[in-house]
């Protein structure tokens, strides 16, 4: 689905407040601050319900790891 | 190294405010940091796959050295090259096993002391690259995170850091990147 800036600035916050929330209540809040635009609500469940496919396909998603024979990648406080 | 951060930033000439070094100069300093992501990268392969590090890392190297009058302005200008660097090699590497893979010998095959008879390429590549093609379209900023996080192999303090903001922002913006990935693989994949 392809929506506006506007309306995915918005997803965004919905999607990443909601992740906070457990599973059982996401979708009753996304379904209460999406509700006056449809776009906004397919979008940011569509998102959630992708989120829980990540979370117990875990190992995937995980970023790689760093190794014993890595080298520390530079203090990025530097 | 006992202050990386401040040896990096002596590296880039920002500790002393003179001009960054070019990238001759400050790739062979770098080396070791190229090669600890390049590790990172390949952790997410699976046994068998046929892209050893030393290659990736040389073939990074190669190409991140392919201007040599590039300069690095800053730590996350360098991450973000890294990243950018590496998700190539990976993703040139991962079309070019596909081309072999329906019998073709088109173009150049990188990577000679690979052995090619592995079965499959357990991380798919060319899905993943599809997908942070999408998400650049969509969310540049969320784009980046995931090469950061992804391609160069940042945890997400380092991250934080390069880019400027916290932790945490980091970690949930990570989220959405991923489930954001997850959505557009899943919808794209061949059945």
């Amino acid at each position: 689905m392809s929506i506006s800036e506007q309306k995915w600035t918005r997803v965004k916050a919905i999607v990443m407040d909601a992740m906070e929330l457990p599973t059982r209540e996401r979708a009753d809040f996304v379904a209460e601050v999406s509700a006056d635009d449809i776009e906004v609500h397919q979008e940011a469940a569509a998102l959630l319900a992708a989120d829980v496919e990540v979370r117990g396909n875990a190992r995937l998603w995980e970023p790689p790891r760093a190794t014993d024979e890595g080298v520390a990648l530079p203090d990025p406080g530097g | 190294m006992e202050n990386p951060g401040t040896e990096f930033a002596v590296l880039m000439g920002t500790a002393s405010g003179e001009t960054p070094p070019s990238t001759d100069v400050l790739l062979p300093m770098i080396y070791d940091e190229l090669r600890a992501a390049a590790h990172r990268a390949m952790a997410a392969e699976e046994s068998g796959h046929t892209l050893q590090t030393t290659a990736l890392v040389h073939e990074a190297y190669v190409r991140l050295g392919a201007d040599p009058q590039a300069r690095w302005e800053n730590k996350r200008h360098y991450y973000n090259a890294a990243a950018v660097v590496m998700r190539r090699v990976l993703v040139d590497h991962a079309r070019a096993r596909k081309a072999q893979k329906r019998g073709g010998n088109i173009g150049r095959v990188p990577f000679e002391e690979a052995e090619l008879s592995a079965p499959r390429v357990p991380t798919d590549w060319l899905a993943l690259d599809s997908a942070v093609l999408a998400l650049e379209q969509r969310d540049p900023d969320l784009a980046q995170l995931v090469s950061l996080r992804y391609f160069a192999g940042l945890g997400v303090e380092q991250v934080a850091a390069a880019l400027g903001v916290s932790p945490s922002s980091v970690a949930r913006q990570w989220r959405l990147a991923r489930a954001f990935l997850e959505r557009h693989i899943r919808e794209h994949e061949v059945l």
